[in-house]
């Protein structure tokens, strides 16, 4: 349960925001264990999706390396991806396909040999209940439906890493209960799980641990239990709120 | 596997992808695309004719005018969904994270653009030859030659409209392209005149057009295909398109390193 899956070290990103230069991550080190599943929170601006695009290989660091198993990823990004899934905020599936296309092509992208993909397939439209949507094209989706399609996309090869950035955003409380328990049963297949959500309820169900950032950095990282404990708080809301004041000060 | 096997598996999911996409649109885009080539074949080679233009400006004009910017539509249609996804849907976040190098995804990226610009366009410039007929003129060049400027001629779209979908916004791009970008290369590239009669009359063209990329192609096309002493010769177009190319790459290398900084 405590072998680390990923470490991140001494990680800074600095961009160009219109002649502005932006320091979004400001020297970040931490490691994720294989199985947990691991928060990222922090207000607007704090550099969260910022680091879960930078692990999710989508933008390089400024500087600062990523160890997988203890090799830095970009010593072979490709078998860092063929081990990762990423769900973005943005629903970014494939528009011209259908759900079940969207998953054909996407195993095929990862390799999967043509039996295993049909199996595979099948598999996760039944598992994420969209069978009967396999044939619908994505712009005929509900809302909830099109994050089930992404995630099930995102597990279409069986990695051992996901990262969901911001999975129930704009979604309804009933969907969004729903996707919590498919995200509790991905912890339960041993998948490590990297969350970044802006709701304390959602981090507070679902995490192991959670990371507090705070202007690019990392303001403190522990279990939700033993917060609640030292800070003799009830819920993760209260001692988020604590923490941002204390920052501020 | 092996790296390369690998890439190529992938690389070649991608198109498959494409070649399925395009399949569900091909009919409506030969429907355009037969429109549009029966329309220039009407003005170019019969109406304007009969109104006192020179027969023997029919085949530069419809190569120059009629099938480049054939070839533009199509590639504006293209650009203008890779720029509406950056907008709006980012499915190019998720093709950065397969594992695939960045340099076979943006070469995947422009074969596309070729595979489909080709697919529909070639077949289509053909009907248009044979629809003007004896009006098209005499076949003094090469077939393979202008295959091969055709094919350069795409790759130049593809870098072209590629870099300016990572160039420029959704807005500025659906609001201004065809204005600020599209018609001065077309106006200044010789799609409407032949280069060395256009120049003869207002030689201080001369300069602008040699700076426009298109002038190059167009004249290479008519060059390659019709022969003759009136258009540029070919070694000047074949350097005029390398070097037009070259710089492409490096403006599309930009482009992507600006929109998507991938790693």
């Amino acid at each position: 349960m405590n072998d680390e899956i990923l470490r991140i070290n001494n990680l800074f990103k600095t961009y160009d925001s219109k002649g502005r230069i932006v320091q979004a991550l400001n020297n970040v080190s931490f490691s994720i264990n294989a199985g947990e599943i691991f928060s990222l929170l922090g207000v607007n601006g704090a550099g969260k999706t910022t680091l879960s695009s930078i692990l999710a290989t989508l933008h390089p660091p400024t500087s600062g390396d990523i160890l997988y198993n203890g090799s830095s990823i970009y010593n072979d990004i490709d078998n860092y991806r063929m081990n990762l899934g990423f769900c973005p905020q943005h629903q970014n599936l494939d528009q011209f396909l259908t759900v079940e296309e969207n998953l054909y092509f996407a195993g095929r992208y990862f390799l999967l040999p043509k039996n295993l993909l049909a199996e595979r397939v099948t598999y996760l439209l039944e598992h994420f209940g969209i069978q009967k949507y396999a044939k619908f094209f994505i712009r005929e989706l509900s809302g909830g439906n099109k994050q089930r399609v992404l995630i099930a996309r995102a597990l279409i090869h069986n990695p051992k890493i996901i990262i969901f950035d911001e999975p129930t955003v704009g979604l309804d409380p009933d969907i969004r209960r729903a996707l919590w328990q498919e995200i509790k049963s991905l912890k339960k297949l041993g998948i490590t799980i990297i969350l970044t959500t802006h709701y304390l309820d959602e981090a507070e169900q679902l995490s192991d641990r959670v990371c507090f950032l705070h202007k690019g950095k990392v303001i403190l990282i522990d279990s939700v239990a033993s917060l609640k404990m030292q800070r003799n708080k009830e819920n993760l809301e209260d001692i988020f709120i604590e923490l941002v004041q204390e920052q501020e000060e | 596997m092996n790296t390369f096997s690998r890439n190529s598996a992938i690389f070649s999911t991608l198109l498959a992808r494409d070649l399925k996409i395009l399949k569900q649109r091909l009919l409506n885009l030969i429907v355009d695309g037969l429109i549009v080539m029966f329309m220039n074949v009407l003005v170019f080679g019969y109406l304007l004719p009969l109104l006192g233009m020179s027969t023997t400006l029919i085949a530069p004009i419809f190569l120059g005018n009629s099938l480049s910017f054939f070839i533009a539509s199509l590639g504006y249609n293209c650009a203008i969904r890779i720029v509406y996804d950056l907008k709006f849907n980012r499915f190019i976040d998720y093709l950065i994270t397969l594992p695939l190098p960045k340099r076979w995804l943006f070469t995947y990226f422009i074969t596309s653009f070729i595979m489909e610009s080709a697919i529909v366009s070639l077949p289509l410039t053909t009907i248009g030859i044979l629809l003007l007929g004896k009006n098209f003129g005499p076949i003094n060049g090469s077939f393979i030659m202008f295959l091969m400027i055709y094919f350069l001629f795409l790759l130049f779209w593809a870098l072209f409209f590629l870099s300016c979908s990572f160039t420029y916004n959704f807005i500025w791009f659906r609001n201004n392209m065809w204005a600020r970008r599209l018609m001065p290369l077309f106006i200044f590239g010789s799609a409407f005149f032949t280069f060395k009669k256009v120049t003869l009359i207002m030689p201080m063209l001369r300069i602008i057009m040699l700076c426009n990329p298109l002038t190059y192609f167009i004249e290479g096309l008519r060059s390659s295909l019709l022969g003759g002493p009136d258009y540029l010769p070919l070694t000047t177009c074949f350097i005029g398109i390398f070097i037009s190319l070259f710089f492409m790459i490096l403006r599309l290398r930009s482009g992507i390193s600006q929109q998507l900084d991938p790693v």
